[in-house]
């Protein structure tokens, strides 16, 4: 052995490692993919559910004011942003496609991430005031003005504001968390693989 | 578009084809024969996730090698590349054990392959597999020029730490 094409001829000489069956390729793929699939089916369900419900109450329930009836299409508005940005999301994380070139993946993430930070910040302060306002306009009629005692109205008050900041500080930060880790591990990657192409580039 | 059954067969014989191949690259990128079969999953399980996407702008071989050039790199630097105790076998090990002279070579190529940079490893192991060098230029992303320049030069210095070891 002297030269390259002996390295090349002893490259095909050892017997090939046994591969793992496609049965369990496919199995593991597709648990992947239904793992994702049943997260926004249940988002979805949730969803449906909640605008049926509002469907229902604007359809069943006569209200005396106005108002109470522009807070449920205030909710409806904001249900509705927010199930398209996170449509639009996921449909940007499913047709990602990670046979491209990682720099236009690179950029392409670097976008998702841009617009992922804006609908956290300042898209969600903007959402959050919006449907404040909604719920207070809508139970401004069917909780202030309801005839029941004081002190459940403002044991109402208190209930729903513990509720919101649990939502907004708590669960709505930890999701926000998880979500750009997973977006800055991508990038992080990505970027790792653009460099070490670059160096081999300049080598 | 296709539907699931004819995904099914597509996706059989592109495994078929091409998981020896690309699980030789993986070797070659990285030095434990448990690791590399992880990464060749993971390429197969991109490919099953996106072949309804696969546009047929490249040739599908080039598209599977891209993923797999992709899932190899992407394990670089990343804290999760640290290999667990119980996964550090192979090539180290068992130099020892065994006596015949072609394994030990093979060994050998694989250790020498494994002194290259990343990208330069997954490269060469594309050179070995005989893939076109247009394909091995589309999948890690330069020109045809430039990479025949950087295989005559990964080719004078896999040989040289193939032939040092052997000196040794």
């Amino acid at each position: 052995m002297n030269n390259f094409d002996d390295l090349a001829a002893l490259w095909k000489a050892p017997a090939p490692e046994p591969l793992p069956d496609v049965a369990d390729i496919i199995k593991k793929a597709s648990r992947e993919k239904n793992q994702v699939a049943r997260k926004i089916f249940i988002q979805s369900s949730c969803m449906l559910l909640a605008i049926a419900s509002l469907v229902y109450v604007v359809c069943a329930v006569h209200f005396h004011y106005f108002i109470t009836y522009l807070g449920l299409a205030m909710m409806f508005i904001c249900m509705i942003s927010f199930a398209v940005v996170r449509f639009r999301q996921s449909r940007f994380l499913k047709r990602a496609d990670f046979s491209q070139s990682p720099a236009s993946l690179l950029n392409s993430f670097e976008d998702f991430h841009r617009r992922q930070q804006w609908v956290n910040t300042t898209g969600t302060f903007w959402y959050s005031v919006f449907l404040n306002i909604a719920f207070a306009l809508y139970f401004y009629e069917t909780v202030a003005l309801a005839p029941i005692r004081v002190g459940w109205k403002w044991l109402f008050l208190a209930v729903y504001v513990v509720w919101m900041l649990i939502a907004m500080l708590w669960i709505g930060k930890r999701s926000v968390r998880k979500e750009h880790a997973k977006t800055r591990a991508i990038i992080e990657k990505l970027r790792a693989i653009k460099e070490t192409i670059a160096e081999t580039e300049t080598h | 578009m296709y539907n699931e059954t004819d995904q099914k067969n597509l996706f059989n014989d592109l495994y078929k084809k091409h998981a020896p191949q690309v699980l030789r690259m993986c070797m070659a990128y990285t030095e434990h024969t448990a690791q590399a079969q992880d990464f060749m999953q993971e390429t197969f399980i991109k490919v099953w996730q996106n072949l309804a996407q696969y546009r047929g702008e490249a040739r599908i071989s080039t598209w599977i090698y891209r993923i797999a050039v992709n899932t190899c790199l992407s394990h670089i630097r990343s804290a999760k590349n640290k290999i667990p105790d119980e996964l550090k076998d192979d090539f180290d090990q068992s130099d020892d054990v065994s006596g015949v002279q072609k394994e030990q070579n093979i060994r050998q190529l694989y250790r020498a392959i494994h002194e290259l940079a990343e990208t330069d490893r997954l490269i060469i192991s594309m050179v070995l597999e005989e893939i076109p060098y247009d394909e091995i230029a589309a999948t890690v992303n330069i020109t045809e020029g430039n990479l025949r320049v950087k295989i005559h030069r990964i080719k004078q210095e896999l040989t040289k730490i193939f032939f040092k070891y052997e000196q040794l």
